[in-house]
């Protein structure tokens, strides 16, 4: 579709920015004609993808910012719209993953995931809308999971975490809907990013494989951006098989109950004879 | 259908079982014939309620526990499966109500809802679940909302620990299936309960329960039928709101036109000083 004139010369952050999602939605971005704050917590990890971007110039620009810390989002935000000028995107992107066996992870995974998966959400948008109210615009573009609408067996934490996000957002977009804010929750499926190697459970494994069959995360870049444009909701990548287990799942349809009976021995089988699912 | 025996002898917890849809689960519980320890934060209150179920006798027990506590959580869950040599299901029911503009909503609130509402119900099945393990069987029961299935503007934070609830339930009903626990979130909506006036401390005021709200008993009665089928998600009352959620998921446009109106509503509630709790007429 022909929207490219739509994030010319916009203002946006992208939280998670150094890598996966975050990293292919500031370079689409970039490519639309948007100047981006690449957000991250490693201050070495945000240069190094700035670095890769900077045939864009001083469109790029990075913030360095603990997603889980009020005070670090809530600096950065600030800062980055008062430098600007103005706020008209956030990309709340940052998040871990958490596939593992419910009776395995501990409380302090639980903290880990809800901080980084759902407080981070919280903190960018307690930050960004009370800017974006008093502009009587802004967009807040939320990424969730299909597993933020449908519930995959052995992905308790991850899927508590992004119903959350998928709830707050979708409440929001409502709530805002006259007041000029639009609110979207990206629900992308096995896309091809390092968030395989980042588990609730355990440190970052940048040894652990990424699945053969994801999907590339480019497309889905190009795609996510193309529906955020049409201020879409909720925004499934890619849009099928997802959409159709969501609707069907919430339908109590029979085929979609037996999909996901399978899918939870699958996952259990894998966990029995090779320890783990991926 | 007929359940009648279903709970008979069955050791049950009901957390936040004082008031509201908890107490009125644990009372079609008793008259089912099951065990049930009622849990809650307020020894006295507690008691109270312990004491209106008296005529069931010995089967009546009480667990003192602030469930946003993880080690007073899994002591009340554990100790009571001890006494009681095991523990057959346990319903994660407290929690608090907030509807509110999100821009209203500071983060020591934020924190205090997600604590109420999600991690409650994550510190009981944390609990529960390996003793489910070991037993072969068991049921966690949480309650969710039809705010955990359809996103209600205006309830952003409720929403968020609602949906969270939803999701957890569902992907451990599918992750347990082969191992004999079952999982259900019970979406209720408007039931008559004190959700309505009670303030995230635990106080209650005199907003009231309002004129329309569903019997609470009648939701009990209904819910626990529903569990003994094992039914995963459990609407109440089931229509017209189960097809709301399925016209929300479908993207149907009569649907997101009621959204937004319930938005405006709301909206123009806010402006006026009330709580936004106003609901449109529902889409054809």
């Amino acid at each position: 579709m022909n929207n490219q004139g739509y994030y010319t010369d916009r203002i946006c952050i992208v939280t998670g920015a150094n890598s996966g999602i975050g990293y292919a939605l500031s370079e689409e971005l970039l490519k639309r004609g948007a100047t981006v704050y690449l957000l991250g917590r490693d201050p070495a990890k945000v240069a190094a993808a700035a670095g890769k971007l900077s045939s864009h110039g001083d469109r790029v620009r990075t913030l360095v910012a603990d997603v889980t810390d009020w005070e670090q989002v809530r600096t950065a935000i600030e800062g980055a719209a008062a430098e600007a000028g103005r706020l008209d995107m956030l990309f709340n992107n940052a998040g871990i993953g958490g596939t593992l066996q419910f009776e395995k992870a501990t409380l302090e995974d639980w903290k880990k995931i809800i901080e980084t998966n759902v407080w981070s959400v919280v903190y960018g948008v307690h930050a960004a809308f009370p800017i974006m109210l008093r502009q009587g615009s802004g967009h807040i573009v939320n990424t969730s999971s299909a597993a933020g609408i449908v519930p995959p067996p052995f992905q308790a934490l991850y899927s508590l975490t992004k119903f959350g996000v998928t709830g707050m957002t979708e409440c929001l977009r409502y709530e805002f809907a006259e007041k000029g804010l639009f609110f979207s929750t990206i629900c992308p499926t096995n896309i091809a990013t390092p968030i395989f190697q980042r588990s609730a459970d355990g440190p970052v494994n940048e040894k652990a494989p990424i699945p053969d069959d994801a999907y590339p995360v480019d497309r889905a870049a190009v795609e996510i951006l193309d529906a955020v444009a049409e201020r879409k909701g909720v925004i499934v990548v890619p849009e099928e098989p997802g959409t159709a287990v969501w609707r069907g799942w919430a339908a109590g349809d029979p085929e979609t109950e037996a999909y996901l009976m399978q899918m939870a021995h699958d996952r259990r089988v894998a966990y029995e004879t090779k320890g783990s699912y991926f | 259908m007929e359940t009648g025996d279903y709970y008979q002898k069955k050791v049950c917890i009901v957390t936040g079982a004082n008031s509201g849809i908890g107490y009125a689960l644990s009372e079609e519980l008793l008259k089912r014939g099951a065990t049930v320890y009622l849990l809650g934060r307020n020894a006295a209150k507690v008691a109270e309620a312990a004491g209106k179920l008296a005529a069931h006798g010995d089967r009546v027990r009480t667990l003192v526990a602030d469930v946003t506590d993880g080690a007073q959580m899994r002591a009340a869950v554990e100790g009571a499966a001890a006494e009681a040599g095991r523990l057959d299901l346990l319903f994660n029911n407290a929690g608090v109500g907030l509807t509110v503009p999100f821009e209203r909503i500071g983060l020591d609130e934020m924190r205090a809802v997600i604590d109420a509402n999600l991690w409650s119900v994550l510190y009981g099945t944390h609990a529960a679940v390996p003793i489910m393990l070991r037993q072969g069987s068991g049921q966690i029961v949480s309650t969710s909302s039809i705010g955990g299935l359809i996103p209600v503007p205006f309830q952003s934070l409720y929403n968020t620990t609602k949906f969270a609830v939803t999701g957890l339930s569902e992907s451990l009903r599918y992750e347990y299936a082969a191992r004999g626990i079952s999982f259900s979130a019970v979406c209720p909506f408007f039931i008559a309960s004190a959700i309505f006036s009670k303030g995230l401390d635990g106080s209650t005021g005199d907003q009231g329960i309002p004129a329309g709200a569903y019997p609470a008993d009648r939701a009990a009665a209904f819910i626990l039928d529903r569990v003994a089928e094992r039914q995963g998600i459990i609407v109440v009352p089931e229509e017209p709101f189960l097809g709301l959620w399925r016209e929300y998921a479908n993207g149907d446009p009569g649907m997101e036109a009621f959204m937004l109106e319930t938005a405006r509503m709301r909206g123009q509630q806010v402006e006026r000083g009330e709580t936004p709790t106003a609901v449109p007429p529902l889409p054809p």
